[in-house]
């Protein structure tokens, strides 16, 4: 975490680094240290773990080991939400976001939207229902956004898809605190749900027959994984890939899928490739800044496919 | 004495009487004639003495050198007007050259005119009364990829910047040209800024054919057009299969990505291009010279001005979206008398770097519109607060585009060079409002 | 002792329900019946993974419908018949997580898992992952996790279901043991398990429940096509129909095996004369063949001697069974050699044959292949 503050599209003197390290934010350098670099790490730590947490949830909750944050099709409704703005120009948000610009009061009212109605639904119906129906969701709010690029100007098209690939560029200290006010919370309720939750690593039948109330489980899981992830969609975008290989990543590490376990793990490793992704996306090209998205994929993947092979060897 | 005798008496008196009354008639007009006479020669002598007095004056005035240089005027209007009727011929013969845009050419072979498009692709321009026999001659002779017969009559139309170049010919020359136009790529997606375009989609006489990226090819075909001017994006599967439809379906349609131009009189040269459809390319090239007098006198006002830093982006979510390198834009900055700081960035980079160069940039252009932009500099601070750190911002010299830059902007581009030449040496040119940019509050 | 009673609950899903009224006690309590009888609707309903439609299940007089998920898994759970798929947990951490209902802090149960793993022998396995076991140890573990939820009524759904018979025999062992600490209630429907390990049997089918009493009382050939031979708790196959090709002279469970291959093979044959008691004797009688009995331990006499001649005569051959004769069949011996004399081919199964050709066990399939 220390290294990534040294890494960075401006190049920084190591020494000066520490010189101006957590006073300075007058001088170009300080600023460029202080306000636009730490908050970006810090921001990084916070949306990785969210986004890994999220991930772990889910998979837990679905007992698939391909869901992620977006699999209830939340990442989508933002994006038609978004879309609506940038290339319709129809402004659904809310009043109270007013000031964050267009993008977060858009998909946070996608985010919400979907959120709302999977918890509604999963207060009547299965997890297998709430799986289907955020799927088809997810689908519907794809093909409104393809639609939507469809009918745009082709000139618009191009910005609205790099808009749309998340970055940790824009977490400034205000928004890091915005971002952290909502998060930090999900993260201890998901440290908590983790402990209430532990049964249904053998399946939901055999953990209600254990005592778990499986109706409460699903919507308390539902509920803060949307806040984890709607809170990144929106400071953040679209991260892909943390969500998924995070929780993997600890589960061959720690060789166990006990949700105890497994979601505070995750909350480290997804933070630890967020950043080390976020590092390589500022200073692989510089003065070009890779998505992040592009990058967690070569940070993840690598040390997923490691991890399988040698536990394939061991086996 | 006989009755005959008397009778011929009488006749005798009578005949001498009236010969006496005609003598003495005759006496008296020879006497009134002689008055006359008198009379006349007597005013003659008076008015040989006028002339006496009038060819005096004349000769103090210099009449003669006056008619000899009214002569060498009209001797110099005619040799003008030998000209023009040049032009006025030029329909067949009279070259327009293309001196700047690298994305087109333009060439004449007798009566016919050969133009390469965006695409590369060669479009052979006939005259409409030229014989099928020679015209399978030039076919021939260029294996063209689509014979145009001009001056086109129905044209379908793809963007709001072909409109407005359009429009802007004929406010220049009353040509008409748009009364030509049967059908724009429009798709209801925006607004539009050129006069009259909404009335002519209201009463009919402009088709909207749907959005440019994928046209409704019905209408298309049923509008029966010469000629469809249509973009490409190079890489962008909405763009090769606008291609591969309009060729399967057979509609004549040429690529006019005067956008791809990297300089500013090389995009504006464009209007040659869309004018030779029209056979009116001689008027364009006459309004090309003029914005280009207009362009160099505005560059040559500026050109010891000292340079001014000039920054060129939008900010989305932390991520810098700069105006490539060697972009139009930069052009655009260079002309106007200012130095681009972000000639060695790619389109996509991070705050630090704008923060880095916070203080050297003088003026900021927000690469957004009214619509879609901050509204306010405040409102761009809460959007990235970390723009406080850009000199242009705390100095309140920040600019967006007006809401009509994207389509007006490029048709007037010497008003655009103007606009950011006032912007960046307001000294200059004192009492200039720009008319493309706006300055934020 | 626990007490767990099944007041009038019904349940089920559209188009298909059960209903039952039961009272489990001491020993262990099997619900029997084949499938979608609605054995596992109605375990399910009882511990309330299915809402019932209506009724109440009472555990020692308290009603846990009533009672939260986490204080009705403190009273009675449930094993499932789908095993859980893990890929890395080990047993001892599924064995913790019956600790669920007591505390959310499983780890701190530890030694006691490890008791209830010791106790039901499997005490070896705790650090082995799950998914690396046996379907019988997997059973075992699940077990285990039941016992930690320390539940004082334990419904097992298809225990035995992908066991092999060593695991099968474990597994009914332990639950059976169970049975002296809780009420338990198992649903199988292997009537070989059910004659050897229940004490008392639910027979669900319809929809309802049909019999309840002792196993061996059970009316199974109610309910199966397939003929069951109670005393020895083995189902047989019907005895093929048709004229007999073969005779079948048995004695002390000889033609037991034979008469299988032939059922097996869809060969028709008769028996005679086969002593009540003997294991033939329920065999032939459970498959239905033709057949001519005797008193047990009596003189066989005139009237069986002619019956069985008769079957004997109207067959291509007669086989012996191999069963020595001594004084209570030996007039099955008169039988052989009166239908020798007769025209009628005879084989024998004994090494060393009284009567007849000798022919050994795999020579069967050839004999049926000559005379058919």
């Amino acid at each position: 975490m220390f290294a990534s503050l040294f890494l960075g599209t401006v190049h920084i003197p190591p020494g000066k680094v520490l010189a101006v390290l957590g006073w300075d934010f007058q001088s170009v350098d300080g600023y460029i240290v202080n306000g636009i670099r730490l908050p970006r790490v810090l921001g990084a730590l916070v949306g990785g773990a969210a986004l890994a947490v999220a991930g772990a949830l889910y998979q837990i909750l679905l007992r698939n080991p391909l869901a992620d944050p977006y699999v209830l099709g939340i990442a989508n409704a933002a994006i038609f939400f978004y879309g609506l703005a940038f290339l319709v120009g129809i402004q659904v948000g809310l009043p109270a976001l007013a000031g964050q610009g267009v993008y977060v009061s858009s998909s946070v009212m996608g985010a919400a939207i979907v959120s709302a109605l999977l918890l509604a639904l999963s207060a009547r119906y299965g997890t297998l229902y709430v799986l289907l129906f955020g799927v088809a969701l997810g689908f519907v709010f794809g093909a409104g956004t393809q639609i939507l690029i469809a009918l745009a100007d082709v000139m618009k098209v191009g910005a609205f898809v790099l808009a749309t690939l998340g970055t940790f560029s824009g977490v400034t200290w205000d928004r890091l605190l915005a971002m952290s006010v909502a998060c930090l919370p999900a993260l201890a309720a998901a440290l908590a749900l983790s402990l209430y939750i532990s049964p249904y690593v053998l399946g939901e039948e055999h953990a209600a027959v254990m005592g778990l109330n499986v109706r409460v489980a699903r919507i308390s899981v539902i509920a803060v994984a949307s806040v984890l992830t709607a809170t990144v969609i929106a400071y953040v975008g679209v991260v892909g890939f943390v969500g998924l290989v995070g929780p993997h990543i600890s589960r061959l590490l720690l060789g166990t899928e006990s949700p105890q376990r497994l979601v505070p793990t995750s909350a480290l490793t997804g933070a630890t490739v967020t950043l080390a992704a976020d590092d390589m996306a500022r200073s692989l090209l510089p003065p070009l800044e890779l998505p992040i998205t592009a990058v967690t994929s070569l940070v993840g993947v690598p040390v997923l496919i490691w991890l399988l092979t040698r536990r394939h060897v061991q086996g | 004495m006989k009755l005959s005798n008397i009778m011929n008496i009488v006749l005798l008196l009578a005949l001498a009487v009236s010969i006496y009354i005609l003598y003495t008639s005759i006496a008296d007009m020879r006497n009134s004639i002689s008055l006359l006479t008198a009379k006349v020669e007597g005013e003659l002598a008076e008015l040989r003495a006028d002339l006496a007095r009038i060819n005096s004056s004349l000769s103090r005035y210099d009449i003669e050198g006056r008619l000899s240089d009214v002569e060498s005027r009209i001797e110099g209007l005619r040799r003008e007007l030998g000209e023009l009727g040049a032009l006025v011929r030029g329909a067949l013969g009279h070259r327009v050259s293309v001196k700047y845009a690298a994305g087109f050419s333009l060439a004449y072979d007798g009566p016919v005119k050969v133009v390469v498009d965006g695409e590369n692709r060669t479009i052979l321009l006939a005259p409409g009364n030229m014989s099928d026999d020679d015209l399978a001659f030039y076919v021939g002779k260029y294996s063209p990829d689509l014979v145009v017969r001009t001056p086109v009559e129905r044209v379908v139309l793809f963007s709001a910047t072909q409109v407005a170049l359009l429009a802007r010919l004929d406010e220049e020359f009353g040509l008409g040209l748009l009364d030509r136009v049967v059908g724009v790529a429009w798709g209801g997606t925006y607004k539009w800024y050129i006069p009259g375009v909404e009335e002519r989609f209201n009463d009919g006489r402009w088709t909207d054919v749907g959005y440019a990226s994928n046209p409704n090819y019905e209408l298309l075909l049923k509008l029966r057009p010469d000629l469809v001017v249509i973009y490409t994006v190079p890489g962008y599967e909405a763009s090769e299969k606008l291609v591969q439809r309009l060729d399967e379906l057979g509609i004549p349609y040429v690529v006019d990505n005067e956008w791809r131009e990297e300089t500013v009189l090389g995009r504006f040269e464009w209007v040659k291009f869309l004018a030779a459809f029209f056979d009116v390319e001689d008027r364009a090239g006459r309004l090309f010279d003029m914005v280009e007098r207009a362009v160099l006198s505005y560059a040559a006002k500026v050109a010891d001005a000292g340079p001014v830093n000039v920054a060129w982006f939008s900010i989305y979510r932390g991520t810098v979206y700069a105006a490539p390198p060697g972009s139009y834009v930069h052009d655009l900055i260079r002309l106007a008398g200012g130095r681009y700081l972000y000639g060695d960035v790619p389109y996509v980079s991070g705050m630090e770097l704008v923060v880095k160069r916070g203080n050297y940039t003088d003026v900021l252009v927000y690469a957004s519109s009214p619509e879609f932009g901050p509204s306010s500099i405040g409102d761009l601070l809460s959007a990235e607060p970390r723009l406080g750190e850009v000199k242009a911002v705390r100095e309140g010299r920040v600019y967006l585009f007006s809401s009509d830059y994207f389509q007006l902007g490029y048709a007037y581009t010497e008003l655009l060079v103007r606009d950011l030449a006032a912007i960046l040496h307001p000294s200059l040119f004192q009492g200039v409002e720009p008319r493309f940019f706006v300055r934020l509050e | 002792m626990y007490r767990v009673r099944v007041d009038s609950v019904e349940a089920g899903y559209p188009g298909f329900r059960v209903r039952a009224d039961m009272e489990l006690g001491e020993g262990l309590n099997c619900l029997v019946g084949p499938n979608g009888a609605g054995k596992s609707t109605l375990i399910r309903a009882v511990v309330g993974l299915l809402r019932p439609i209506r009724g109440a299940v009472y555990v020692d007089g308290v009603n846990v419908y009533r009672l939260s998920p986490r204080s009705r898994a403190r009273v009675l759970t449930a094993l499932l018949p789908d095993a859980p798929t893990l890929h890395f947990m080990r047993a001892i951490d599924v064995v913790l997580l019956g600790r669920y209902p007591h505390s959310y802090l499983l780890y701190r149960a530890v030694d006691e898992a490890m008791r209830v793993m010791a106790r039901l022998g499997i005490g070896d396995l705790a650090e082995r992952r799950f998914a690396e076991l046996s379907s019988g140890q997997r059973q075992r573990v699940l077990i285990a996790r039941a016992l930690m939820q320390r539940p004082r009524a334990l419904l097992v759904d298809e225990p035995t279901v992908h066991l092999d018979i060593d695991a099968k025999v474990h597994v009914m062992s332990m639950l059976r043991e169970l049975s002296g600490e809780m009420a338990v209630l198992v649903s199988i429907h292997e009537p070989d398990i059910m004659y050897r390990f229940c004490d008392t049997v639910y027979l669900v089918w319809g929809g309802t429940i049909r019999y309840v009493g002792p196993p061996e009382e059970a009316p199974l050939t109610e309910i199966y096509a397939v003929p069951l031979s109670p005393a020895i708790g083995t189902l047989e196959l019907p005895a093929p129909r048709g004229e007999p090709l073969l005779h079948l002279v048995p004695g002390a469970g000889t033609c037991t095996p034979v008469m299988r291959r032939l059922a097996a093979m869809g060969v028709p044959f008769s028996v005679g004369v086969a002593h009540v008691g003997d294991l033939d004797h329920f065999v032939a009688a459970a498959m239905g063949a033709p057949l001519v009995s005797e008193r047990p331990y009596a003189e066989i006499s005139d009237s069986a001697l002619e019956a069985a001649l008769r079957m004997a005569l109207r067959s291509r051959a007669a086989l012996h069974c191999g069963c020595p004769f001594e004084a209570a069949n030996s007039r099955n011996l008169a039988l052989l050699r009166e239908a020798a004399q007769r025209g009628i081919p005879v084989y024998s199964l004994s090494r060393d044959p009284p009567v007849g050709e000798r022919l050994d066990a795999a020579g069967l399939a050839g004999l049926v292949r000559k005379l058919g």
